[in-house]
C-alpha cells in the first residue's frame, strides 16, 4: 500500500498577520495587506506600494546574536518553521532525525544583504565586506538554519523557481515521504524582497502595479482593471508527515497532500506559454498523481497574480485542464489580500488551501469589480463563501516557465 | 590603552551579544567567548573600521587569540 502524506504543522508570516491564526482571520474578512512602502524611501520610484510584514520582532523567535547573521528572508523562514514545528507537536524521540528533512524555497534569497554589502564594497572597499555576506546571501540558508535549530538530518536543500519556489519545495518533499525516503519534511518558502533593488527591477519589467494612490485596490486578480502584482514578503512553512507516523503519535492532521504536478513551458523568460498550456499540464499531472478526475475537485487556489498576462493564461489553463468542469469550480486568488510573496507564495497558499478544506470556507478574490471577458470563471468575488470542499489544487507559476500544482484533500481519516 | 581596551570590549560584546564585563584581557576569543571563525573575522574587520587601520599583515592578525593580543596589536598599529 502506498504511503500517504499529511500536513501536521503550519506556520505563516504574512502581510496580514505574524502568525497563521491572525492571517486566517484577516483572510476570512477580506482584509488587505497592501500599503505605501515604509521600509525605505520610495519617493523616487514609479511604484511606491508593497505588502510589507508589519511589526515582525525577530528576537521573539531567534536570539539576537544568531538573528543578526541572517538575512530577513532567512529570519522569516526560520520563524515560520519554528511556528509550524510547534504546531506539529513533534518532539525529540518522536521521530528518526535521519529521516526528517527540510526544503525551503526562495525566489531571490538574501537580496537585502546583497544591496547592503554591495554598497559597502563600493564605499569602503573589499576589506570591509562582511564575512557573513555569503551565508546571508545564499537562498538555501533557511533550510540550513532550520535543520540546525531542530536537529533534522535528512535531505536538506532549497528550491529556486521564482514564484513557484515554495510550491516546488512542498512538491518534492511530498514525493520524498511518499516514496519512502523520509518520514517528516519541513517545507515551504520564504521571501524578503521589499527593497530598492527589487522594487526598481520589478517596476522596470512593468510587472508590479503602479496604483500608488490606491494601494488597497492595487492587487485585483482577474479584474479587467488589473495592472500588475503587488510585491509582498513573508514565509509559509508546513510540516509534512507520513500518515501512519502521524497517527502513531496522535498528531492533529490538518489536511492530506495527494498529488504534485510540475512542468516547464519551454517558451519564454517571463510570458506564459500560449493558452497556459504548461500550467494546464501541471494541473493535469497533479490530478493524475492524486488519482483524480477533474470532477473530483471543487476549488483552486490560483496563482492569480493580478498581472494582465498571468490571470488570462491561468484561466485558459484551468479550462484546458478541467474542460466543462472549469465552470463548476470555485477559483480564488488570495494574492488579492496578501500581495505576491514570490518564493513564499506557494508556502502560504498551501496553508490557506489546507485551512479552507479543514474549515469548509472558500477564501475570496477581493477587489473584483469589473469582469474581464478573458477571465470568465467563478472567482469567489469579494466575500468568503461557506462550502464543503473535499479536493483542491493550489497553483504556482514562476518566471522561467516553471509550473507547479499541488493537490490537497480534506483529511477524513 | 584604556581607550583601546574600551573600544575592543564594546565591539566584541556587541558582536557576540555578551556582557562587556566578560571581555577580560585574559579571555580567549574562541575558547572563552565562544566566537566561531566568521565571528572572529567580523570582529577584526569592525576593529579595523573603528581604528581606521588595515590588518593586511594577515599572519599576525590571524594569530590573535586573546583580548590582550588584540589590544597589543591595535596599539602597535595605531602607534
Amino acid at each position: 500500500m502506498s504511503r500517504r502524506v499529511v500536513v501536521t504543522g503550519m506556520g505563516a508570516l504574512t502581510p496580514l498577520g505574524l502568525d497563521r491564526v491572525t492571517t486566517w482571520e484577516a483572510l476570512l474578512e477580506g482584509k488587505n495587506g497592501v500599503g505605501a512602502i515604509t521600509r525605505f524611501d520610495a519617493s523616487a520610484f514609479s511604484v511606491r506600494i508593497a505588502a510589507e510584514l508589519k511589526g515582525f520582532d525577530v528576537e521573539s523567535f531567534i536570539e539576537k546574536r544568531e538573528a543578526r547573521k541572517m538575512d530577513p528572508s532567512t529570519q522569516y523562514g526560520v520563524a515560520a518553521s519554528l511556528m509550524a514545528w510547534k504546531d506539529s507537536g513533534l518532539d525529540e524521540g518522536d521521530f528518526d532525525s535521519n529521516r526528517a528533512g527540510v526544503v525551503i524555497g526562495s525566489g531571490v534569497g538574501g537580496i537585502q544583504t546583497l544591496e547592503v554589502q554591495h554598497s559597502v564594497l563600493m564605499e569602503k572597499g573589499p576589506r570591509r565586506v562582511s564575512p557573513f555576506f555569503i551565508p546571508m546571501l545564499i537562498a538555501d540558508m533557511s533550510s540550513g538554519m532550520v535543520s540546525i535549530m531542530l536537529g533534522l538530518k535528512g535531505a536538506n536543500f532549497a528550491t529556486v523557481s521564482a514564484c513557484a519556489s515554495g510550491a516546488h519545495a512542498i512538491g518534492v518533499s511530498f514525493k520524498a515521504i511518499r516514496c519512502g525516503d523520509a518520514d517528516i519534511m519541513v517545507a515551504g518558502g520564504a521571501e524578503a524582497a521589499v527593497c530598492p533593488l527589487s522594487v526598481a527591477g520589478f517596476a522596470a519589467m512593468r510587472a508590479i502595479s503602479p496604483r500608488n494612490d490606491h494601494p488597497e485596490l492595487a492587487s485585483r486578480p482577474f479584474d479587467a482593471g488589473r495592472d500588475g502584482f503587488v510585491l509582498g514578503e513573508g514565509a509559509g512553512i508546513i510540516v509534512l508527515e507520513e500518515l501512519e507516523h502521524a497517527k502513531r503519535r496522535g498528531a492533529v492532521i490538518h489536511a492530506e497532500i495527494t498529488g504534485y504536478g510540475a512542468t516547464g513551458d519551454a517558451y519564454h523568460m517571463t510570458a506564459p506559454a500560449p493558452g497556459g498550456e504548461g500550467a494546464a499540464r501541471a494541473m493535469a499531472l497533479a490530478l493524475d498523481d492524486a488519482e483524480m478526475v477533474p470532477e473530483d475537485v471543487q476549488y483552486i487556489n490560483a496563482h492569480g497574480t493580478s498581472t494582465p498576462l498571468n490571470d488570462k493564461f491561468e484561466t485558459a489553463a484551468i479550462k484546458a485542464a478541467f474542460g466543462e468542469h472549469a465552470q463548476a469550480l470555485a477559483v480564488s486568488s488570495t494574492k488579492s489580500m496578501t500581495g505576491h510573496l514570490l518564493g513564499a507564495a506557494g508556502g502560504v497558499e498551501a496553508i490557506f488551501t489546507a485551512l479552507s478544506l479543514a474549515n469548509s470556507v472558500i477564501l475570496p478574490t477581493i477587489n473584483y469589480e469589473t469582469p474581464d471577458p478573458d477571465c470568465d470563471l467563478d472567482y469567489v468575488p469579494n466575500q468568503a463563501r461557506d462550502a464543503k470542499i473535499l479536493n483542491a489544487l493550489t497553483n504556482s507559476l514562476g518566471f522561467g516557465g516553471h509550473n507547479c500544482s499541488i493537490a490537497i484533500r480534506r483529511f477524513e481519516g | 590603552m584604556a581607550d583601546v581596551l574600551g573600544k575592543v570590549k564594546q565591539v566584541i560584546a556587541e558582536k557576540l551579544q555578551i556582557d562587556a564585563e566578560q571581555v577580560t584581557m585574559e579571555a580567549a576569543i574562541v575558547e572563552d567567548l565562544g566566537a566561531d571563525s566568521l565571528e572572529q573575522a567580523d570582529i577584526l574587520f569592525s576593529l579595523e573600521d573603528e581604528f581606521g587601520i588595515t590588518a593586511d599583515d594577515s599572519d599576525e592578525a590571524e594569530g590573535l587569540k586573546t583580548v590582550a593580543d588584540i589590544v597589543a596589536y591595535l596599539e602597535k598599529k595605531v602607534g
